[in-house]
This record gives structure tokens, sequence and C-alpha cells, in this order.
């Protein structure tokens, strides 16, 4: 069903529209909010302080935006709530125990990549690591960024630009490797 | 071509600003077709779009631990409950979850986050009912608890009681001691523990020589390993 009709039966208090909706917003809403905090049962308890506002005020979406924009703007600002005064760099995540030495050497590479990409975006500040995971991830438009982090459309563009100088300098290594 | 001739640094670097769009394919179609036109002719964007492609395909796995079915059975009952602000922030509490405050184990842990004051003694026996009393539906709630971000300061020290241990045991710690459980307990059974910080290392000596504790960490910056 598309996601609007959903949110329009959501506002009439159907709940099983709202598990529809709240599964499929689970693991969206945990990556963006992997990115801003480490600690799994507080990021599930801002899906869940997310998805409760989504019940309650479903009724009074305008749709003058995507519902995705709508849901994930919801939840930057629970985030920002919980997290408050405590945007500090993200631990590094544990690294997975290595595999099998015979793993094909382009899924190790892109292995590589991927780990490195993860470190690297943890060492940006909050506001960089979203917007680079919204677009990269998400695949939201910058218009959508903008909303979604309540801030003007350049500001989105500014933050790129200095998040990829950073991941480029960051990962010179890797980016040689594919040149 | 034209846009050989015209294009200037400025340009350039409006276009290549875009190109983590273009590569996402989220770019409305007139840009998408301004920086299509821009890449016939500038090595460097092809590049660097080239970049922007790999890291496209590097996104990693969920985090582990994640379970959107006991998410949602915790979030289920709550609908039910009459709207209100769904976090319940405020200057003294960085972050108190929705169904933080709503559980029988996060009732728990706001009732011990404001009873502070009191008399431990009272406290602890009346804690340990409730403990028990919670427990079976405290596991999840009681995670909720991160550590130097919790509701009634920041915790110094982390303790985690034997099973044997008594509440005589407990409210004799404590109270020589000086200290006050600001949280917990947390899937692991341990107890935050608030105390003055020039008692915190002898607190901690007494805890991790004391039969009836399993494990007593400094939770503090400068505190002991």
């Amino acid at each position: 069903m598309e996601e609007g009709m959903l949110l329009q039966r959501i506002g009439e208090g159907d709940r099983a529209a709202f598990q529809v909706l709240y599964r499929a917003y689970f693991p969206r809403l945990a990556r963006f909010l992997d990115r801003m905090t480490r600690n799994v049962p507080l990021l599930e308890e801002i899906v869940n302080d997310t998805m409760l506002v989504v019940w309650q005020k479903a009724g009074s979406f305008d749709g003058s935006c995507k519902v995705s924009t709508w849901i994930f703007a919801i939840a930057y600002r629970q985030a920002l709530k919980a997290l408050r005064g405590l945007d500090e760099p993200l631990e590094a995540q544990d690294e997975q125990p290595g595999e099998p030495v015979h793993e094909p050497e382009h899924a190790l590479a892109a292995r590589q990549l991927q780990r490195g990409v993860s470190r690297a975006l943890d060492s940006l500040p909050m506001e960089q690591r979203l917007v680079v995971s919204l677009t990269y991830y998400h695949g939201m438009a910058y218009q959508e960024i903008a909303e979604t982090m309540g801030c003007p459309v350049n500001t989105v563009k500014t933050r790129m630009f200095h998040a990829r100088q950073r991941l480029k300098d960051m990962l010179s290594d890797h980016l040689r490797e594919k040149q | 071509m034209s846009t050989r001739q015209s294009r200037t640094e400025a340009e350039h670097q409006a276009l290549q600003d875009l190109l983590p769009w273009y590569a996402s394919g989220a770019l409305p179609e007139s840009e998408a077709a301004q920086v299509q036109d821009h890449l016939r002719t500038c090595a460097a964007c092809r590049a660097d779009l080239a970049w922007q492609r790999k890291l496209l395909e590097t996104e990693g796995p969920l985090p582990a631990g994640l379970d959107a079915e006991r998410a949602l059975a915790r979030l289920m009952p709550q609908l039910d409950a009459p709207s209100m602000p769904a976090v319940h922030a405020t200057s003294q509490t960085p972050y108190a979850p929705a169904a933080a405050q709503r559980g029988p184990g996060d009732r728990l842990r706001g009732w011990l986050a404001i009873c502070g004051g009191w008399q431990f003694a009272a406290l602890a026996a009346q804690f340990a009912v409730i403990a028990f009393l919670a427990w079976p539906r405290a596991e999840a709630p009681a995670a909720y608890q991160a550590l130097g971000n919790g509701l009634a300061g920041t915790p110094d020290l982390l303790v985690v009681f034997k099973p044997q241990a008594t509440v005589q045991d407990v409210q004799r710690l404590l109270q020589s001691g000086g200290a006050h459980i600001v949280g917990g307990p947390t899937v692991t059974g341990a107890y935050m523990l608030d105390v003055e910080p020039a008692r915190q290392a002898a607190l901690l000596a007494a805890l991790r020589a004391d039969p009836a504790v399993d494990l007593a960490e400094s939770l503090t910056p400068g505190g002991q390993p």
C-alpha cells in the first residue's frame, strides 16, 4: 500500500496500518540513527519515540512533503533531543572477525572500503555525517535533507562539500587503488 | 561546445557539488542534464563521480542486536496512552524515552531518580521489592540507561551484586560508602551509583573487596580502571 494511504489509515486509528509502516521504517530509521548513536537500546527507543509521534500526528500530515521526509525529520528531532549535548565522535564499530582467507579479492577490497568509509564517517561532525548518510544510503535529494534537518539547502551542500573533502583525505588509499 | 567555453570555476564548483545526488539519482531532471553536460568536458568531475559511485556501494550492515519486533511489542501498548509529548526531555533530564516513562522498569528508574534524598534504608528495602516485581519486564527499559547519560546525573560507579547478596548487604555497602543508586538494573543486573568524588576510590575498593559484590567499576574518566 502507498505510504500516504497508510498514513491516512493510521490517522484514523488503524493499528495494522501502523504496524506495516513501523516494520517498513524500522530498518531505515535504525540505519539513519546508527550514525548518531551506537547504543542499540537507545536507538530502538528513538525509533519508538519517532513512531509514537507518527501515530499521534498522522492525521495532521498535510502531504506538503514526502512521507519519508516527514518521518525522518521527526526522527532527527527526537534523536537530537535524546542525544542533546552528546555530539561526540562515534566509537568505531567493532571489527568483524576475519573472514576465511579464500574470500575473493574483490569482495575483500569492498569490505575494507566499507569499513574504511564507516570509520571515516564516524569521525565527521554529526551534521556532515548525516548529510552523507541521507544522500548515499537513503537516496534523499538535497531538498529533502534540508527539510529533514531543518536547514537551508545551501547548508546541506556545504556540509556535503566539507564531508567529501574529509572523506577523500581519509580514504586516499582506497581512492588511489580504485583509479 | 558552449559548455567548455563558458565553464567557469564557479560553475564547475556548483556542478561538482551536485555529484553525490547525481550519483544517487536524486537530482531533478534539469540539474541532472546540466551535470551530464558538464561531465562530458570535465575529467575531474568524471573521476569524482566514479568515486561517489564507489561510496554509494559502501552501505554497511545494520547494528547487531536490533530487533524490530521486540521494539514494536514495547510500543504497541503505548498507542492507547493519552497523547503526550513523546520525548520528555528537559534540561535536567537529557533523555527520557517515551517508553521509559511508562514501563514498570522505568517507573522504577524514574522513582529512583527522584528519591535520591530519601533515607536509604527505606529506599533499599522498597527498591528490592519493586525490582523483584518489575524484573520480568524490566529487561528492555533497563537497558535504555546510557552510561554517562543518566536521568539523575552522571553515575560514578557501576556495581553488580552477587545473586546471594541480601538487601542488608546492599544497604550496608551503600550507606557506608555514602552512595545512592541512580540507575539500573541494566540487562546484566548492574546498578549505577552516585557518590561524592572524594569517597569514590574508597567505595570502589570496598565494593571490590566485599563478598556480596560480583563486579565494581568506575565510570568517571579519571576513575580507577
